[in-house]
């Protein structure tokens, strides 16, 4: 009976040593992994690039150390439940970043459509009171067809941005407005300088 | 006795442990930390973007170690093998670096192309102003070049952000459409300058008439925008002068706002009470040559035998406007115009040509303005 008793405990004993004690955190993976996916939801690759490759590159690392603890004879899991918890909440951190900067770029659209436009009703008006300069018409035609394409180039910003390439409608927006108020001035110098030569 | 036995029993359970943990196979921990650097350091050198290819095969290959490394894991404790782990692992390293080392020098070799491209296309744009801009080129034609102006600059908003593969593909669109216009511009002016031979053989011949009979003889040439006039076979005047918008080429119709090129001569001299533009000297367009081409559009159908071919082509006063402002007559600043007023009479040859000189010692005498 006794030796029977020494039996069973030594196998039980045997037994626990080769199965792993602790247990994968899967519900803390589970949150960590769908965290992430809410910041990629909310662009945080487009909007924040960096933080959120750093993010994944936190995910993997943990990826290694949760295979690496349950290859562990006595595996444990506190440390990567904390930096599961640390990734979630740095997670949490990337979208805010990524809605936040996503919200800026919207706004600097706004405003340089408006500018743009503005710009662009200004030079047309401007067009109209420029002396001819001494290319003449043709010089006019050209300028008429560079705001026309200023034109074009609003109404493909304004369609990335409907389709929600915010980056590629700031880009060109930012292009059209250089080159509208390169217009602008340059049609006021004209205008100026022939009303000092008046004068 | 029992203490002696649950000693022994404990000895061996602790012989067993450690001998459990130093026969196990050791977790290729490091080796997965090396590759995901090494990974991390080719996405900051953009490979994902530069060497697209090796580095999606180094994150595939750090996937399946991965994959496999799980897989090994699963397996009872003695029976884990990480050599194929290991070997999928390090070669996601090794491409990985590979991937870097490309993508900085593919980045560096974009950044030194979309540069020197940029240069080459904002020159060949201050060439193309210089030379095609001013003239009456065609409304696509004119759009492309402006649309190409803006992929410039977009292509340089690019290039300031470090984005060097969205500029290289901004300029290569601009490129593309500079390119088109800048042929279409060429190809329109090599054409205008097909007429060269004659237009030379019709000045030559007016000067050497001139020469002759001691007379006036009036030659326009366009392209330099200026009126001659030559006595006795001498340049004695020349007068800046002014066209109608569409200016190259020959006048074909009436309204078509073009100045004719030709042999004419002056059939009228109008002064202030016969004409709303200071002086004029009405010139006999259409000549014969103009009807014989005005009949030859017609029978190709290039216009309908409605339209008119025109008429009332003059050279007059009101202009020094610096723009390109008649219905097709030739005007100069009223002052230049009673000087020219004066020197001609009636009959007096009056020569209009395209260009006094050939395009390419036109086009070297505009860019060395």
């Amino acid at each position: 009976m006794k030796n029977k008793f020494v039996l069973g405990f030594v196998m039980i004993s045997i037994v626990a040593l080769l199965s792993s004690c602790a247990k994968v955190p899967q519900a803390e993976i589970d949150a960590a992994n769908a965290a992430i996916e809410e910041a990629r939801g909310a662009a945080a690759d487009v909007y924040v690039p960096a933080e959120f490759a750093a993010l994944q590159d936190s995910m993997n690392s943990i990826n290694a150390m949760v295979e690496a603890q349950k290859g562990k004879l006595f595996g444990s899991f506190t440390a990567v439940k904390e930096k599961l918890a640390a990734v979630t909440t740095q997670a949490a951190t990337v979208k805010t970043n990524a809605e936040t900067r996503k919200a800026e770029v919207q706004a600097e659209i706004e405003t340089l459509l408006t500018e743009v436009t503005a710009l662009v009703g200004q030079n047309k008006e401007l067009v109209g009171k420029a002396p001819r300069g001494k290319e003449g018409a043709a010089a006019v035609e050209a300028i008429k067809t560079e705001i026309g394409v200023i034109e074009t180039t609003v109404t493909e910003a304004t369609g990335l941005r409907d389709s929600g390439n915010l980056v590629g409608a700031l880009d060109k927006l930012k292009a059209a407005k250089e080159k509208a108020t390169a217009i602008n001035t340059e049609l006021q110098d004209v205008i100026a300088k022939k009303a000092g030569v008046r004068k | 006795m029992r203490t002696g036995w649950i000693v022994l029993i404990l000895l061996v359970l602790s012989g067993v442990a450690v001998g459990l943990y130093y026969l196990l196979p050791e977790p290729p921990e490091d080796e997965f930390r090396i590759a995901r650097e090494a990974i991390a350091t080719a996405r900051d050198a953009e490979a994902d973007r530069y060497a697209k290819e090796l580095f999606r095969e180094a994150c595939a290959d750090y996937d399946s170690a991965m994959a496999n490394w799980k897989r090994q894991n699963q397996r009872f404790i003695f029976r884990r093998d990480f050599t194929k782990a290991l070997q999928l692992v390090s070669s996601a390293s090794e491409k990985a670096r590979r991937s870097a080392r490309e993508a900085l020098d593919k980045a560096t070799k974009v950044n030194h192309s979309t540069g020197a491209t940029v240069n080459q296309l904002e020159n060949q744009i201050s060439i193309f102003e210089k030379l095609y801009a001013p003239l009456p080129i065609p409304e696509k034609t004119r759009e492309h070049f402006n649309r190409a102006k803006m992929l410039l600059s977009e292509a340089k908003i690019a290039r300031g952000k470090a984005e060097f593969h969205t500029a290289e593909e901004k300029l290569g669109q601009a490129v593309h459409l500079f390119d088109q216009s800048n042929l279409q511009a060429r190809e329109m002016m090599e054409s205008y300058f097909d007429s060269y031979p004659k237009w030379k053989s019709w000045v030559e011949q007016a000067i050497a008439t001139s020469r002759r009979q001691n007379s006036e003889v009036i030659v326009v040439d366009k392209m330099a925008q200026e009126c001659l006039l030559y006595s006795g076979g001498e340049l004695k005047r020349k007068f800046k002068v002014e066209f109608g918008p569409n200016w190259i080429g020959n006048k074909e119709y009436k309204g078509d706002q073009a100045t004719p090129e030709g042999n004419y001569y002056v059939v009228q001299k109008k002064d202030r009470r016969r004409t709303i533009y200071h002086k004029a000297l009405l010139l006999n367009y259409p000549n014969q040559d103009d009807r014989i081409r005005y009949k030859k559009n017609i029978a190709e159908g290039k216009f309908s035998a409605k339209t008119d071919i025109g008429g009332l082509i003059e050279i007059h006063g009101h202009g020094g406007r610096d723009f390109h402002w008649t219905n097709g007559c030739v005007a100069l600043t009223n002052s230049d115009m009673d000087v020219l007023f004066r020197m001609v009479s009636v009959n007096t040859p009056v020569t209009i040509v395209g260009s006094l000189k050939t395009l390419q010692n036109w086009m070297e005498d505009e860019l060395a303005k």
